[in-house]
């Protein structure tokens, strides 16, 4: 099989519509995950290509065949949902072998699957159990099983892991990862939590509001990001924004914060050159804040500014500090060394050769080309 | 409506995979809890699968294989699992069946006579306690074969007879402990009639069946793994 593609995908309920148009390549054993705030059209679309869900427009494209009109059980696909919906009156073992008797497999191959599931998802001693005495995590891996059983090509999990304590989903999103390796099937991964997004995808999909924001693999998801509300969602603590003003300077352009100058890198200024006056929206992570002047940076590309701390929060490895810079607030990432409390001023190094620059209006980065690494 | 639904689907404390797995009379109240209904449903299946008569010694051997399967945990699905065992088995069990029916008549017949001439002649009494011992035994017997019938894939039937001997002979005690059992549950029904009716409709049979079937389980493994030894 051949990947999927949503072509001018939409979907109306009535008047409403909640996905636009959308578009999107999945390739042949990708790992793609879906994410966006809650609302934003993510579950639709995976019940979509599911089969799930009527397509009201576009279509939906599995190999190289229009699928919209075939059914949910002819595509190939097993979907995983967020509330496992175990039968509870089953054993783990009828569970998972469910499906497949309802598809009148013979019996030693059902037998041989949901053993050979069980094994590889470390469930075989819960198999004669009823889902009822499972944990959160052992019922995931029983919906896991039921899904990997079918040995569909693809698999569709619907925020599998947001019933979860912290400590387990972390392992479990391990688990998934090396389970997508195994399985050589393609996964399609619907969350709200971008950390998962992060540490899974192959690419991620950006979603708001039924509009997909970007496509791109994560690390470049993080370097560039295609608008405020991609740089904002992908990352935590999440990305700084300084409402500034282009000027020209004695040594090219730079960002007016609050009568302060900021330098631009390159790629940033050369988008904007010919724009002094426009007002635009400079984005900066809060790692991107040094106590001390950084090693590998052009000098030329920081700048001094003085934070006023309202909050330092220890998180062990690194502090982080909540605080204004002149009028607006932001967040710093320090080292622990850093003994900055409340009500404290520091001083801080902005490295602006990592900055980000967006449009006041469109919220559309401003970019030429890749920063210079 | 919705606390109903919570109630039935809220989490579970979990299973540990390394607990140590329960043994003996706990094993036996774990398997009770986790399949008493699937045993209810097992002694109506019994009783119609008996209605032939010439099937008893067959739906035995199905019963008791169910039973083998719960008490080993594995996965049971009632209705194919017992009609499955009963095809496969069902001419081996019958013919048991049609031994051990005929010893038990022979020792029925044959103790009240040699009570009889013990009274006159005391060396009547040897015979007498060793057809009281072979009757006592007989249920034990039969139990281990049908055990040892329902484990023995691709044994001989010389093989399967010695592993129930061995089996009766290495682990007795078990055997009668579950046997009185079975005896009192009779009893029950036939002291608290009209009222116990429910008894043999509900778990005499099945859990008869279970309970024998545990008793006489370890010591077939046992032969099992002697037998194994030797080939
Ligand atoms: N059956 C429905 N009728 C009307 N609106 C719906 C229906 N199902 C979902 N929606 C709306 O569609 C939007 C997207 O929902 P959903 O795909 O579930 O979002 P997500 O999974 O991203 O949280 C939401 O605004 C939701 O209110
Ligand atoms: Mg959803």
């Amino acid at each position: 099989m051949a990947g999927i593609s949503l072509r001018k995908l939409r979907k109306t309920y009535g008047e409403l519509r909640v996905i636009h148009d959308i578009d999107l390549e999945i390739a042949d054993k990708e790992f793609i995950i879906l994410v966006g705030p809650s609302g934003c059209g993510k579950s639709t679309t995976l019940r979509m290509i599911a089969g799930l869900e009527e397509i009201s427009g576009g279509d939906l494209v599995i190999g190289d065949t229009i699928v919209n009109d075939v059914p949910s059980k002819d595509r190939d696909i097993a979907m995983v949902f967020q509330n496992y919906a175990l039968y509870p009156h089953m054993t783990v073992y009828k569970n998972m072998a469910f499906g497949l008797e309802l598809r009148r497999h013979p019996r030693e191959e059902i037998d041989r699957k949901v053993k050979d599931a069980a094994e590889v998802l470390d469930i075989t001693h819960l198999l004669n159990r009823k889902p009822k005495a499972l944990s959160g995590g052992q019922r995931q891996r029983v919906a896991l099983g039921r899904a990997m059983v079918r040995s569909p090509e693809v698999f569709l999990l619907d925020e599998p892991l947001s019933n979860l304590d912290a400590k387990l989903r972390t392992a479990m999103r391990a688990e998934i990862t090396k389970l997508h390796r195994r399985l050589d099937a393609t996964f399609i991964y619907v969350t709200h939590d971008q950390v998962e997004a992060m540490t899974m995808a192959d690419r991620i999909v950006v979603m708001k509001d039924g509009y997909i924001q970007q496509v791109d693999t994560p690390q470049v998801l993080y370097d560039e990001p295609a608008n405020v509300f991609v740089a904002g969602f992908i990352g935590a603590p999440q990305m700084n924004f300084l409402d500034v003003v282009i000027r020209k300077t004695a040594g090219g352009l730079a960002a007016e914060y609050e009568g302060q100058l900021l330098p631009l890198p390159e790629h940033l200024a050369r988008a904007v050159s010919g724009h002094e006056g426009r007002n635009c929206v400079l984005g900066l992570r809060p790692e991107n804040f040094h106590e001390r002047p950084p090693v590998d940076v052009d000098p030329a590309l920081t700048a001094p500014v003085e934070m006023s701390v309202e909050l330092a929060e220890p998180m062990g490895a690194e502090v982080h500090l909540n605080g204004k810079l002149g009028s607006q607030g932001i967040i710093a990432r320090v080292s622990p060394r850093c003994r900055a409390r409340t009500g404290d001023t520091v001083p801080l190094i902005a490295d602006l050769s990592a900055a980000h620059l967006f449009d006041k209006e469109t919220e559309i980065a401003l970019r030429t080309g890749r920063p210079a690494q | 409506m919705n606390w109903v639904a919570n109630f039935y689907f809220r989490e579970g404390p979990g299973i540990d995979k390394d607990a140590p797995k329960p043994e003996g009379l706990r094993l036996l109240g774990a398997v009770l809890v986790r399949e008493w209904w699937d045993l209810l449903r097992l002694n109506v299946l019994f009783i119609a699968a008996c209605l032939p008569l010439v099937t008893v010694p067959a739906a035995y051997f199905a019963s008791v294989s169910v039973c083998v399967a719960m008490i080993e945990d594995r996965n049971v699905y009632l209705w194919r699992d017992f009609w499955d065992a009963f095809r496969s088995r069902f001419w081996a069990a019958t013919l048991g069946g049609v031994v051990f029916a005929a010893a038990g008549a022979l020792a029925w017949l044959a103790l009240p006579a040699y009570a009889a001439e013990a009274r006159s002649n005391l060396v009547f009494a040897v015979p007498f306690a060793l057809v009281l011992a072979v009757s006592v035994l007989l249920p034990l017997l039969a139990s281990s074969f049908l055990v040892s019938l329902a484990k023995a894939k691709g044994r001989s039937a010389g093989q399967v007879i010695r592993i129930s001997a061995l089996a009766v002979l290495a682990r007795p005690l078990p055997g009668l402990a579950a046997l009185s059992v079975v005896g009192a549950l009779w009893l029950a029904h036939i002291l608290f009639y009209p009222v116990s009716v429910f008894l043999p409709v509900l778990v005499n049979f099945s859990l008869g069946a279970l309970l024998m079937s545990f008793a006489m389980l370890k010591g077939v493994e046992l032969g099992c793994s002697q037998a194994a030894r030797k080939q």
